[in-house]
């Protein structure tokens, strides 16, 4: 378990280091119809933020104002999240609270066609 | 649980009658750290010793070139304060907890206090987190909610080392207290940490000025980035998400 979590950890150093890029921290919960993903960006702002949502793939970036502690970190976040759902894009919302981006997308309702019982 | 895990305290400190044990290591929203690590700098307190154990990963914090303990305890005026540069693992919680009320008690501690985080999923609507207060009585509860003006934690769970402190407290006759601050679970929360500086006042007859805190807050986010990934793991492995649920009924 911890050798796991180390080896993510480490992939996520060597992604950060090779790209230049900040993965932030975030957050996706599914809550009923809804898929909820909330992402951790100090020092942005919103009109800076790229954000794309495609049905199966949420994709962001932004610059990072606040000067770094340490030349070995970027100075963009940048995520790319494969949904556990398929999104409905019509649907999306996304705000920009205290530094906190929070992307709200109903699920694609399966197509379908109700059968009458008999 | 591994009964050979054992947890051991190196101090400096002879007797710290009077003084209260501030207990910040990382959990929700990093809210004891971000408090503990503010409160050591602002007041400028001394390293005064550390705690050792096999259940620590082979790792030394390099500052200022200077090799430093993972767990290590200062000592202020009032307080004594324990820190951790890493999540504690959850094989060291209970011997750690167990050896934190003995040594506690041997040094004539009154107390011992755990700041910490209580994930509030709303918290993007919150401007001023509340604190809730839990603790091993219910007279130092109310004691302290009258005197933080705070809310009591009627109901919930406490998960992690603050679990351990508090039962073992309990048990032990000891007063500990959990002071939660509402916040983010699993992004730094500098602004929680605020909340609770702002009643050291009060707990600790300290002062602390948080605007410096509050104008730095995005690069303590920024910093706090990696340990915030690393205690989201251990949490998981501590039930940490208990927290966000109802106790049943039945008492």
């Amino acid at each position: 378990m911890e050798r796991e979590a180390d080896e993510i950890f480490r992939s996520i150093k060597e992604f950060e280091a090779r790209t230049g890029c900040i993965i932030p921290l975030h957050d996706l919960v599914e809550s009923g119809d809804e898929v909820i993903l909330s992402v951790d960006l100090p020092g942005v702002r919103k009109e800076d933020i790229t954000l794309e949502v495609t049905e199966t793939q949420v994709t962001l970036e932004a610059p990072c104002r606040t000067p770094l502690p340490s030349s070995k970190l970027g100075s963009r976040y940048r995520l790319r999240i494969e949904m556990p759902t398929e999104l409905d894009t019509s649907t999306v919302k996304a705000r920009l609270q205290n530094g906190v981006l929070e992307v709200r997308a109903l699920k694609k309702r399966p197509r379908g066609t109700r059968i009458t019982v008999e | 649980m591994d009964m050979s895990v054992r947890a051991e305290i190196y101090d400096k400190v002879s007797d710290a009658r009077g003084k209260v044990i501030l207990q910040g290591f990382p959990d929700v929203g990093l809210v004891g750290s971000i408090t503990v690590t503010y409160l050591v700098d602002q007041l400028q307190l001394r390293e005064v010793g550390y705690v050792d154990s096999e259940a620590l990963p082979p790792i030394a914090t390099i500052r200022n070139s200077e090799a430093k303990e993972l767990i290590r305890i200062y000592e202020g005026k009032t307080s004594i304060v324990f820190l951790s540069e890493i999540p504690i693992p959850s094989n060291l919680i209970r011997p750690l907890a167990r050896e934190m009320i003995g040594w506690a008690k041997k040094k004539n501690i009154g107390r011992i206090y755990c700041l910490t985080g209580l994930a509030e999923p709303n918290r993007l609507e919150i401007d001023t987190p509340k604190i809730f207060i839990a603790g091993s009585n219910s007279k130092l509860v109310d004691e302290l909610v009258d005197k933080l003006e705070a809310e009591a934690l009627e109901e919930g769970f406490v998960a992690g080392i603050n679990a351990e402190l508090v039962k073992q407290g309990s048990r032990m006759g000891y007063d500990v207290g959990v002071l939660l601050a509402q916040s983010h679970y699993n992004y730094p929360d500098p602004g929680a940490a605020a909340q609770i500086l702002l009643k050291m006042p009060k707990l600790i007859e300290e002062h602390v000025d948080v605007n410096p805190l509050l104008q730095s807050a995005e690069m303590v986010r920024m910093q706090l980035r990696d340990l915030m990934r690393r205690t989201s793991d251990t949490m998981g492995v501590m039930q940490k998400s208990k927290e966000l649920e109802l106790p049943p009924v039945y008492r």
